[in-house]
């Protein structure tokens, strides 16, 4: 029996009590018209007894409505703080996730709403906690991106709560799904943006790059400002960790290698100087762009790379040499003053314990002699299975995920239908003859799968 | 409280670490009498330093409200430790440490993080030095000199007194090679994929 015309409150919430379908169909077809037809005005209103409706909503049965009233309070003018709260709370515990992501659009706005509250009550940090549990229900799964991701990360990133991020950036983005889950491009950008800061703000350096290369070589047609930026990151990062800016994947959007050139020039020129290993001139460079530096918010980026290129050169010596006195060191690498010594021992005390390099001190002759070892490690223990067995583990998962789309793509219309056009046509790139062997089985795509660990161990 | 107690007497600062996550958010929406914000918030910083993990320790620091910073002195002691630490001021930390005597509920954990790191620098120093002298030991030590001597002579470091020099002894640590059954399962799967595709 459909739902008829409600037009007050007490009607409404008669109408859902007396209809308990949970099944999302009904709610599409008898819920969605009502709600969607009811202005903004009539959330806000009480009981006929002048009581809460909320109060006699349970927000798992009725999540969908529960959500509507949770907006329709958040954007007024002066909300009622602490009991809004309550309710809002109440509902991210106990929301159904297959009834809320028939309308993301409301979840994301009663998030933003639990944002905006928090911040009314005086602290922001209250949303995080009860934010990341939603989020792990609402998704379809871990590897599903949400509407609600980037907006997470950046509240955490603005709460300074980067640690309580991770239950969500650890795991790796695979699944987009457009239905149930809200997402527009500039989501995935922003998702994978805000959580390269992230990880550069916890220094783990090498997942940030992961995740800026992502950004820079999302498909496009036009460069958006977020891939600028991104790249402005991705090109510190890259030489903290590498030295020199990593090559970018072949598959990044020429519109967008374009751009980069032209937006940031003083980057590229900044890792040149860097990659010179010449100190004088990354200083140089320095002064001429801190300025700019500063103003893209990568100043704190930048510093930690004039420390880097210290630590650079040290390596550098470890192939030439095999000992070295601490002074020629310091000399070498370019540090002056009286203390030069004691800071390169420094230098190379931590690079010994972060496993950089591999050396021994000596002070028995004066001053202070290092020398330089290979790796000690023969890569002949069963640590080196373990490793091996995960990186294989790995690597079958990505190649299994791979099989899987190529096969979705294969079937997918559009492709069918270009395909045909192409080999009615007469021309098809690689021979017209399609044998289904070489079509379905995959077996591309291997090259944006990076083994991370650094490199240290392929 | 009695969880946090609990995690310190394990010794499970990770543990720790979570705990004291979940209980900020409610500690901001409602007051609990339990514990003092000074305490909490000390214990949660301290929580971080020993899982060396001091970027986290840093935004907690950040995110602290004003109110909060300019109420608790100690709060601002423990931070300076985490600062030495951050800039690799060893000496600096120990001297932190033993400067002032902490809160009952601190004190376990400042102890337990100046252990932590003369373990942690006992090992670096054996790996990378042939031989270095007392002085330098005990400032990585944050130890005086009779302590340094009888540190390291239980770990078999050799002496020189004409010098004044320690020879540290190099750890080594076998790793067990161990093939398992688990081994051949895990090649048979890696066949089996490969065939597949």
């Amino acid at each position: 029996m459909p739902i008829q015309q409600v037009g007050t409150v007490d009607e409404l919430i008669e109408a859902l009590l007396n209809h308990s379908d949970d099944r999302a169909e009904f709610i599409v077809k008898h819920i969605f018209p009502i709600l969607r037809q009811l202005p903004q005005q009539f959330f806000l209103q009480n009981t006929a007894d002048n009581r809460d409706p909320l109060e006699r909503l349970d927000p798992t049965l009725y999540t969908v409505p529960y959500a509507y009233f949770l907006v329709a309070r958040c954007n007024v003018e002066r909300p009622e703080v602490a009991n809004l709260l309550t309710y809002i709370l109440e509902f991210l515990r106990s929301f159904d996730p297959t009834h809320i992501r028939l309308v993301p659009e409301k979840f994301l706005q009663v998030a933003q709403g639990l944002c905006r509250i928090a911040s009314l009550y005086g602290n922001n940090i209250i949303s995080i906690k009860p934010l990341t549990h939603a989020l792990q229900k609402y998704s379809p799964s871990a590897n599903h991106l949400t509407n609600l991701h980037q907006f997470f990360i950046k509240e955490c990133l603005l709460t300074k709560c980067y640690r309580q991020a991770l239950p969500i950036l650890d795991n790796d983005i695979t699944e987009i799904e457009t239905t149930g889950t809200g997402i527009s491009y500039i989501d995935h950008l922003l998702y994978h943006y805000y959580g390269a800061m992230v990880y550069i703000g916890l220094k783990n350096y090498t997942r940030a790059l992961n995740f800026l290369v992502l950004v820079i070589s999302a498909p496009a047609i036009v460069t958006s400002q977020v891939q600028a930026e991104a790249y402005k990151k991705f090109s510190l990062v890259s030489l903290l960790l590498h030295g020199k800016i990593i090559p970018l994947p072949k598959y990044t959007a020429p519109v967008v290698v374009r751009s980069i050139k032209n937006q940031c020039q003083a980057y590229q020129d900044y890792a040149s100087a860097f990659e010179s290993l010449n100190v004088k001139r990354l200083r140089n460079e320095f002064n001429k762009c801190s300025e700019a530096f500063r103003k893209d918010g990568n100043f704190g980026l930048v510093k930690q790379t004039l420390d880097a290129i210290y630590r650079r050169k040290i390596q550098q010596l470890t192939q030439t040499y095999l000992t070295l006195s601490l002074v020629d060191i310091a000399d070498a690498i370019g540090l002056e003053g009286r203390d030069a010594p004691k800071i390169a021992e420094r230098y190379i005390l931590q690079m010994i314990e972060s496993r950089e390099i591999f050396a021994t001190i000596s002070h028995s002759d004066q001053g202070g002699m290092v020398s330089f070892h290979d790796d000690p490690d023969m890569y002949n223990t069963s640590n080196t299975i373990l490793k091996l067995e995960e990186q294989i583990a790995k690597a079958t998962k990505v190649s299994d995920r791979v099989i899987q789309t190529d096969r979705l793509i294969g079937c997918s219309r559009e492709y069918l239908v270009k395909s045909k056009n192409i080999a009615s046509g007469g021309v098809m790139p690689g021979g017209s003859h399609m044998d289904d062997q070489e079509f379905f089985a995959g077996g591309g795509g291997f090259d944006n799968f990076d083994p991370d660990d650094g490199g240290r161990f392929f | 409280m009695d969880t946090v107690k609990g995690h310190i007497a394990n010794r499970d600062y990770a543990g720790l670490v979570n705990f004291c996550e979940e209980l900020e958010p409610q500690l901001a929406l409602t007051q609990n009498n339990t514990i003092s914000l000074e305490d909490f918030y000390g214990t949660f910083m301290l929580g971080y330093l020993l899982e060396q993990d001091l970027p986290s320790a840093r935004f907690l620091w950040k995110r602290l409200g004003e109110n909060v910073k300019g109420s608790s002195k100690e709060l601002r002691l423990i931070w300076d430790v985490g600062i030495a630490l951050w800039q690799r001021d060893y000496d600096n930390v120990y001297k932190l440490i033993n400067s002032k005597t902490w809160s009952p509920v601190i004190a376990p954990l400042m102890e337990q993080l100046g252990e932590n790191l003369r373990e942690r620098m006992l090992v670096l120093l054996s790996e990378a030095y042939s031989s270095i002298t007392i002085d330098d030991v005990g400032r990585y030590l944050g130890l005086p000199r009779e302590k340094v001597l009888s540190v390291t002579n239980e770990r078999g470091w050799a002496i020189d007194l004409s010098t004044d020099m320690l020879q540290p002894k190099k750890n080594v640590q076998d790793t067990p090679q161990s093939i398992s059954l688990a081994n051949f399962s895990q090649l048979t799967d890696l066949v089996i994929h490969l065939e597949k595709s």
